[in-house]
């Protein structure tokens, strides 16, 4: 890991992987494609990575792993040695450019031929998908490489919520008819959700994901803001990136990290459903009262005396 | 006449998940504007642990025969759907079984959306009703703090004790104010046979410095079955 940033970086450092990413960052910018985002640059980073191991046969050892909406670079490994990263001009996040303090002579140790092909794979792929958003990059991901289909409907429900709260910037206000649509829209990928969610492989999350459904339902009749509504959604997925999907799909992370990810997936059920409980709490104090459990009085009943009795 | 009570955990899940005509024994009781109604810390996290156990089972059970509903059954539910429906909800496996099982009788016809919006309507219920109860209830208790450890009454009730530890705590406590303040003490349960003749009950007045143990509302005796 690099300590000190300010210290001529050592070239032993510089592999193949770092130069992997540092071929697209300048064969990005060359393109003089505008500002690169950390999702676009770890997109196409993984994207060039592929396309060497599947076409070329060539595994540059990047670290990478699947997290949320898609494949992210292990980046704290080489990011501060090889990219530059300040503030974005035009929106919220950094941009990408190739460290100033380095150059090609700089990656000595890695082999001539194989730098040829790596920088020929980042051509490729710039050429082919640079000028693509992060959006459409995302989703190309997402078609040909979703760890299941339960991960590719969390992102509609995204899509979906994005799309609500654009709606509420550009109109000041929305016919009720558009705004049951959109709630018909929202309960329908929730249910697509439940429907493919992987219930025996996740099964440390099966209980809290259903609470988390139930929820965010309450949510939604509460008339809850969008944003509110996608902050809540992202904490379900990174439990569920937590818990499983940086398990199921990653390569090249080293022993430690991986122990790492193990000690925060023991403890993350715990984290959300405490999450999600409070939250709730919120959601239902929203509701009101009915006489659900009135119609089933007696049977009702009857169960909460068996279990007074079973205490003893 | 006790002025001064203690609940054990029973009386307080009674008091938060009863409806009536159940309800109403706990609610006359524990409002009866006649007793002050103790409690420490420790009792106070014990109730709570208690009742979130119990919303939980619930809400778990149903929330999943929910996804179950959803993947199974589409459209409108005939007879036959309903029929389906209560033979699939597995008596040993879904403690919320008796009420499921009641809840879909009459229900041939209706859509599997609707059901699905009541059913979610009944969890919610229950997680809104013992929350309310919860809090009011706590409004009613005076706080204690113990400070004695009675290390006497570990040995003497050491199978009470071993047998349910949380209820010993309970005892513990309203020991301690029964030493220290005046006026009689009672202890409240819904278990005459943990608490009543035979059971723990004759201990707990010998030897601690509590009253009179008060049946508040009567659960199903062992003995009966």
């Amino acid at each position: 890991m690099a300590d000190d940033s300010s210290t001529r970086v050592d070239s032993r450092d510089l592999g193949p992987a770092e130069y992997l990413a540092y071929s697209v960052l300048s064969v990005y910018h060359e393109e003089g494609s505008g500002e690169l985002g950390r999702t676009a640059y770890h997109k196409l980073t993984t994207l060039a990575d592929r396309y060497l191991r599947n076409e070329r046969g060539i595994d540059v050892g990047l670290p990478s792993y699947w997290y949320f909406y898609g494949e992210t670079i292990r980046e704290s490994a080489f990011e501060e040695q090889i990219a530059f990263s300040p503030t974005s001009n035009h929106r919220q996040g950094r941009a990408y450019y190739p460290a100033e303090r380095i150059d090609e002579s700089d990656f000595s140790n890695v082999d001539t031929e194989l730098k040829r092909e790596v920088r020929s794979a980042a051509w490729r792929v710039v050429e082919e998908h640079g000028s693509k958003g992060w959006r459409e990059l995302e989703a190309l991901q997402y078609r040909e490489y979703s760890p299941n289909d339960f991960v590719a409907s969390y992102r509609d429900l995204r899509e979906v919520l994005n799309a609500k709260s654009k709606t509420h910037r550009q109109q000041s206000s929305l016919s009720a008819h558009g705004d049951a649509w959109r709630k018909t829209n929202v309960t329908s990928v929730l249910d697509t959700m439940v429907e493919r969610f992987p219930a025996e492989e996740y099964e440390l999350l099966y209980d809290e994901y259903l609470l988390w459904d139930d929820t965010f339902r309450l949510l939604v009749d509460a008339e809850t803001p969008a944003t509110e509504l996608r902050e809540f959604l992202e904490e379900m997925i990174e439990a569920v990136s937590v818990v499983y999907l940086r398990f199921q799909r990653h390569q090249h992370i080293e022993p430690r990290t991986i122990q790492m990810w193990a000690r925060e997936a023991r403890e993350k059920p715990a984290a959300f459903k405490s999450s999600v409980e409070s939250k709730r709490t919120e959601a239902i104090e929203l509701t009101e009262s009915t006489g659900a459990l009135e119609d089933v009085a007696e049977s009702y009943n009857e169960t909460i005396l068996e279990e007074i009795e079973d205490l003893d | 006449m006790p002025t001064n009570a203690f609940l054990d955990k029973g009386i307080v899940l009674g008091y938060c998940f009863f409806v009536d005509p159940q309800f109403k024994k706990c609610n006359d009781y524990v409002h009866s504007g006649s007793k002050d109604f103790f409690a420490t810390k420790q009792v106070e996290d014990i109730y709570g642990k208690k009742k979130s156990e119990l919303v939980e089972r619930h809400r778990s059970a149903v929330l999943r025969h929910v996804a179950e509903l959803k993947s199974d059954h589409a459209g409108r539910l005939s007879e036959s759907d309903i029929d389906d429906i209560r033979s699939g909800i597995d008596r040993r496996d879904n403690p919320s079984w008796r009420f499921l099982e009641d809840f879909y009788e009459g229900r041939q016809g209706e859509h599997v959306g609707e059901v699905e919006k009541r059913l979610r309507r009944l969890v919610t219920e229950i997680e809104r009703r013992a929350e309310e109860r919860k809090q009011t209830l706590y409004r009613s208790l005076h706080g204690w703090i113990r400070i004695d450890s009675y290390p006497d009454l570990h040995g003497e009730l050491s199978e009470l004790k071993r047998d349910d530890k949380e209820d010993f705590y309970i005892v513990l406590d309203a020991h301690d104010v029964a030493v220290h303040l005046d006026g009689e003490i009672e202890l409240a349960t819904p278990n005459p046979a943990e608490f009543g003749d035979g059971g723990y009950g004759d201990d707990i007045l010998e030897r601690t410095e509590i009253d009179h143990i008060e049946l508040v509302f009567e659960s199903r005796s062992r003995g009966d079955e």
